[in-house]
């Protein structure tokens, strides 16, 4: 069952890895997820985020959280 | 490495256990419907145990009744008509039904969980079904049961007048209790399904 729970956060991991050249797929392998999961927080899909995802991103990015994520205004 | 578990449903226990349900099934229906209806068809004397006669002389039967004591008290009615054959039909019908249900609903759980997705809301709903046809079922069958076997018992012994009789035990209550329990497990479900969604979109 789909929980229709509507957020605002938006993921910057395009920029991120536009700004450090870096593929999806390269940044799934140094972090350990599937490139399929990444894709679903790239675009927004994504419900939560484990602070173990979170870490391992913020080190292979070389950045912090409010950099990868933002909140939009209602 | 996580230790095998010995009590994992493979694909072989997954087939066999549809192989029982559907032989049960197939007998229940046979035996409680099938053979009685074909009984009637071809004009046998109806035979159907009944209760409470066991204090009944033999000789107290109705006329066209024959009466036998054992371990149980057998009448065989010479020339049924509708009523006595539909009286003894509809009970083993009525569980033959709800046996049917129970079964096509435990097939259909039984397909989500062989391909690994037990937490849906239509499982949910299919185990409330499971445990509505087990409670209100048991209730129905000691209500239906009760009813038909006075009535037989009204038209196999002289002077009998009772309008239900049923014994009961205690392994009775099996049925509803195994319900209920079925009905509570439907709730755990319902709290998977909800738990299933929130890790669908966890990265």
């Amino acid at each position: 069952m789909a929980v229709d729970e509507r957020h605002r956060v938006v993921c910057h991991l395009d920029d991120l890895l536009e700004a450090r050249g870096m593929t999806l797929a390269a940044l799934a392998d140094e972090v350990g997820v599937t490139v399929v999961n990444l894709s679903v927080l790239k675009n927004n899909r994504a419900k939560a985020v484990r602070f173990s995802t979170l870490t391992a991103l913020c080190d292979v990015l070389d950045c912090q959280p409010g950099d990868l994520f933002t909140v939009t205004g209602p | 490495m996580a230790a095998k578990d010995p009590f994992k449903f493979s694909k072989t226990d997954f087939q066999l256990t549809r192989l029982v349900a559907g032989l049960a099934a197939l007998a229940t229906l046979v035996i409680a419907v099938v053979k009685p209806v074909a009984a009637w068809v071809v004009g046998d004397p109806l035979v159907a145990e009944v209760e409470r006669l066991a204090e009944t002389p033999a000789d107290g039967a109705k006329p066209g009744v024959t009466l036998t004591h054992g371990s149980a008290v057998t009448a065989e009615f010479a020339d049924a008509g509708a009523s006595l054959w539909l009286a003894s039909i509809i009970p083993g019908a009525l569980f033959a039904g709800i046996l049917i249900v129970v079964l096509w609903l435990l097939w259909r759980l039984l397909g989500d969980v062989e391909r690994g997705e037990p937490f849906t809301l239509a499982n949910v709903w299919r185990m409330r079904g499971i445990a509505w046809a087990m409670v209100g079922g048991a209730f129905l069958l000691f209500t239906v049961d009760g009813l038909a076997n006075a009535y037989l018992t009204q038209h196999a012994a002289e002077g009998a007048s009772t309008m239900f009789t049923n014994t009961t035990t205690a392994s009775d209550l099996l049925l509803p209790g195994a319900g209920f329990l079925i009905g509570a497990l439907a709730e755990a479900f319902k709290r998977g399904v909800v738990l299933e969604g929130d890790v669908e979109g966890l990265v």
